[in-house]
């Protein structure tokens, strides 16, 4: 694989063109990369509106009809609805866990099974989420399992 | 997805369970020195299948707690149990002391398929735990490699 990059005055924004005859893993992961780090989400706290890559984006939570953004130590309120986010970010590392929650699996560090088919996931910063039954199956297909 | 993953839970739940209730009906038959003939194996797998077609739409009921979970499930089991191979097959005979056999077959089974879930999820969640670990690995060495490579004006890597 060959890695070509061009800096110069003589452009404004970034752009990233993949050229390839077969898409393999790995490529798809690099894509997946550029999927996280190309898109932001803006979150409101306080009257104060900021832009926030997904990468940074620990989870998405919905609470009566308001859908909130979680990073690492902070939570803004976010304007998309979850099924809005839902749809964006099918192709990125965000997967949805249960009715009221999108995950960014890029942030997990564990998961553990519970009783009745139901997971617990652990976050880098220590949060837990369940993730409920009818959405394992989607989750364990994001693993490829 | 969700099917085949249903459906593959409903075959296991079926492979496991008569597994179990040959086995211990084989058992039982050696110690009460009786015969297994041809035509029980099929009718315990025909009540094994009907558990497990009857457990496999209670599952579409959206019920959250475990224990009550649970229950209804262990309802369904011997419900079609005493159903299928009492008064359909006429396999079980409902006398009292027979009844008692079944409803400790049936409990083994319940356990042993329960057992087998439980494994298979903690399977998967190693695998899943496994692949996060790799994920993270991976980024690690990716974020490495960029603070090495320089910001020149054009780079190529091979």
């Amino acid at each position: 694989m060959k890695l070509l990059i061009e800096q110069s005055d003589q452009y404004t924004d970034a752009e990233i063109v993949i050229k390839c005859g077969m898409m393999d893993d790995r490529l798809e992961s690099i894509i997946q990369h550029i999927r996280l780090h190309m898109f932001s989400v803006a979150g409101v706290k306080d009257g104060e509106t900021k832009i926030f890559p997904l990468g940074d984006i620990f989870y998405f939570d919905s609470t009566d009809e308001r859908t909130f953004l979680y990073l690492e130590n902070d939570v803004y309120e976010c304007s998309l609805k979850l099924y809005e986010l839902e749809e964006q970010l099918e192709k990125a590392n965000f997967v949805r866990i249960s009715k009221s929650c999108i995950v960014n699996i890029m942030k997990l560090d564990s998961v553990r099974p519970l009783l009745n088919s139901r997971y617990e996931a652990k976050l880098e910063n220590g949060e837990k989420l369940i993730i409920s039954r009818h959405y394992l199956p989607g989750f364990k297909q994001k693993f490829g399992i | 997805m969700q099917w085949r993953k249903r459906w593959s839970q409903f075959f296991t739940t079926v492979c496991t369970s008569f597994t179990i209730v040959v086995m211990l009906y084989a058992t039982l038959a050696d110690w009460m020195g009786a015969d297994v003939t041809v035509r029980s194996i099929w009718d315990l797998f025909a009540i094994c299948a009907a558990v497990g077609v009857v457990l496999f739409l209670t599952d579409i009921l959206p019920v959250r707690s475990v224990p009550l979970r649970l229950a209804i499930a262990f309802f369904d089991v011997c419900a079609t149990v005493f159903l299928v191979g009492g008064a359909v097959l006429k396999f079980i005979p409902l006398d009292p002391p027979i009844i008692l056999t079944v409803l400790g077959m049936i409990c083994a089974a319940y356990a042993a398929v329960f057992a087998v879930s439980i494994v298979n999820e903690r399977i998967a969640a190693a695998d899943i735990n496994h692949k996060v670990m790799e994920m993270k690995k991976r980024r690690q060495r990716e974020v490495s490699a960029n603070g090495k490579s320089g910001k020149s004006g054009y780079t190529e890597h091979d």
